[in-house]
C-alpha cells in the first residue's frame, strides 16, 4: 500500500490508537515461574517480589477494558504454572478481550484443552525446539517435555483451536529446522521461527552464545528469502515501533514496560495510574524516537533489509539509538541472499 | 423478531474505540469494524435488551423514527447472526 493510500477500517482504528495512546495491545507476562529450564530464556525471576494476585489482575483487566485494550497476550514463564490462570483467562474473555496464549504446552491435558477451547483464543502458541525428544528435551533440560508439548498441540488442534509452533532457531537445533517445520505442518499447526536469541533481562549476554553465525543464517534463510527487492528505505519521521504508543507490557509484579523486551519500567500498577505510567520519562522517551535519531543506521546500505528492534539494540548495548548486532548480521545475510538470487536470475 | 434478544456470540472479542466497535471472530479469523449505528447496537447488546428496546434507544440518540430504527436494528442484528457474531433468544428461553 502506498503511504498516501486510504486506510482500511481496521488500519484506521489502529492508527487512532497510536495517535491517542490507547493501549490496544497488552503483552502480559503473568508469571516468571516455569517448569522448563531453557538456557536461552531471557527471563530472570525476582523471587523476593510478590506476583500480582488474581484480584489485582482482574482489576487491571477492568482498567484495560475501560482504556481501550482489545488484544491481550498472556505469556510467562509458563502461564499454567499459575493455578489461577484459567480463571484469569475466563475473566478476560468475559470482558471480551481477544486472547493469544503463549505456553510450552507441557501442562495441557484433555481437561485443560477443553477449557482453552471454551476461551476461544485467537491463537495458542507453543514453543518446539526440535522434531524429536533428543533435540527438544536437551534444550529444555526437561525429559518428556517434547512428548507433552506435542500432545498439547494435538489436543488443541483436535478442538479446532488455531495453534502456532514457535521455534527459536539456535546452534543446538538448526540442523533440525526442516523437520520441525514439517512436523508442524503434519499436525496442522502454523509454523513461525526466529533466529534471534535475546539477552537475559539482567543484562547477561550468555543466551546469545546460542545464536547462529553468518554461514548458518545464510543456509537457513536461503530457501526462505525471495529474490525480490525490498521496500523503500524508511522515512526520517517514521516511528520505530508501537511500544509505548498503543502497546505495552506488564510484568508478573505489575511493572509496566514499553514492550516485553525493553525492561525499563514506566511505573508499577500497584502504585501508579496507567496515565502516569504512559507519561513517564521512559515512555515519553521511547515514543519520541524516530528514524532520524538513528544516526549510525541512517545511511547504512542494509537499512531496507533490516528489521531493527530498538529493544534488542538496548539489550545488547544499552543504547536505544545504536545498531543491534543481531539485526545487522541478519540484514547482511538477507541482502546477500537477495543479491545472489537476483544475479542468478539475470544470468539465466 | 422485535421481541428477540440479541446475544453476542461467546467466541467474539470486541472493543469500542471512540464510538467504533472492532469485533473479532476467532474461528473465522475475521475482524469487523462496525459503522456508528452498528457500533451502538453492538454496545447495547447485553443479553437482556430486546431488538425493540435497542431500537427505542436508537430513536433517542440518532434522531430517527422508531420505524427506521427497528428496521435498521433487525437488519443489522440479522447480518451479524449470519456472520456468527450474534445469536438470538426470546424472553425466557435461548434459541438453540
Amino acid at each position: 500500500m502506498s503511504r498516501s493510500a486510504k486506510y482500511d477500517p481496521y488500519t484506521r482504528i489502529v492508527k487512532k490508537t497510536l495517535d491517542r495512546l490507547i493501549p490496544f495491545t497488552v503483552h502480559w507476562e503473568v508469571t516468571y515461574h516455569c517448569n522448563l529450564h531453557c538456557p536461552h530464556c531471557y527471563i530472570v525471576p525476582q523471587d523476593s517480589r510478590e506476583e500480582l494476585s488474581s484480584g489485582e489482575i482482574t482489576a487491571i483487566l477492568d482498567l484495560l477494558k475501560e482504556r481501550g485494550t482489545l488484544h491481550v497476550i498472556f505469556s510467562g514463564g509458563e502461564i499454567l504454572m499459575r493455578k489461577d490462570f484459567l480463571d484469569i483467562a475466563r475473566y478476560a474473555r468475559k470482558k471480551e478481550f481477544a486472547l493469544r496464549l503463549m505456553t510450552n504446552g507441557t501442562l495441557i491435558n484433555e481437561i485443560i484443552a477443553d477449557e482453552i477451547r471454551d476461551l476461544h483464543p485467537l491463537t495458542v502458541e507453543i514453543s518446539l525446539y526440535g522434531s524429536t525428544p533428543a533435540t527438544h528435551d536437551r534444550i529444555t533440560a526437561c525429559p518428556g517435555s517434547f512428548e507433552r508439548s506435542l500432545r498439547a498441540l494435538r489436543l488443541l488442534n483436535e478442538r479446532s483451536i488455531r495453534t502456532i509452533v514457535k521455534c527459536l532457531i539456535m546452534k543446538g537445533n538448526v540442523g533440525d529446522f526442516q523437520r520441525i517445520k514439517d512436523l508442524a505442518q503434519e499436525i496442522g499447526s502454523q509454523f513461525l521461527y526466529d533466529p534471534i536469541v535475546i539477552p537475559r533481562m539482567d543484562g547477561s549476554l550468555e543466551p546469545c552464545r546460542n545464536r547462529l553465525d553468518r554461514t548458518e543464517l545464510y543456509s537457513l534463510f536461503y530457501p526462505e528469502v525471495q529474490a525480490v527487492e525490498r521496500d523503500d528505505d524508511p522515512r526520517e519521521d517514521d516511528l520505530l515501533c508501537s511500544a509505548g504508543l498503543n502497546a505495552f507490557s506488564i510484568s508478573p509484579y505489575g511493572d509496566v514496560y514499553p514492550c516485553a523486551g525493553f525492561k525499563e519500567s514506566g511505573g508499577n500498577l500497584r502504585n501508579h495510574s496507567l496515565s502516569e505510567i504512559q507519561h513517564s520519562p521512559i515512555f515519553s522517551r521511547i515514543r519520541s524516537i524516530t528514524q532520524s535519531d538513528l544516526r549510525e543506521c541512517n545511511g547504512c546500505e542494509l537499512i531496507r533489509y533490516c528489521a531493527r528492534c530498538p529493544a534488542l539494540a538496548w539489550m545488547e548495548t544499552g543504547d536505544l539509538l545504536g545498531p543491534s548486532e543481531a539485526n545487522c548480521l541478519l540484514a547482511g545475510v538477507i541482502k546477500s541472499i537477495i543479491d545472489s538470487k537476483r544475479e542468478r536470475l539475470v544470468n539465466l | 423478531m422485535e421481541k428477540k434478544i440479541p446475544i453476542k456470540s461467546p467466541s467474539t472479542a470486541s472493543q469500542i474505540i471512540n464510538g467504533e466497535a472492532v469485533v473479532i471472530v476467532p474461528s473465522e479469523q475475521m475482524v469487523n469494524v462496525l459503522n456508528p449505528v452498528g457500533s451502538r447496537i453492538w454496545d447495547l447488546t447485553d443479553g437482556k435488551r430486546s431488538v425493540a428496546e435497542i431500537a427505542e434507544i436508537l430513536t433517542q440518540e440518532f434522531d430517527v423514527s422508531y420505524e427506521t430504527a427497528i428496521k435498521d436494528a433487525i437488519e443489522f442484528t440479522g447480518d451479524l447472526a449470519e456472520k456468527k457474531m450474534m445469536d438470538f433468544a426470546v424472553k425466557g428461553k435461548k434459541k438453540g
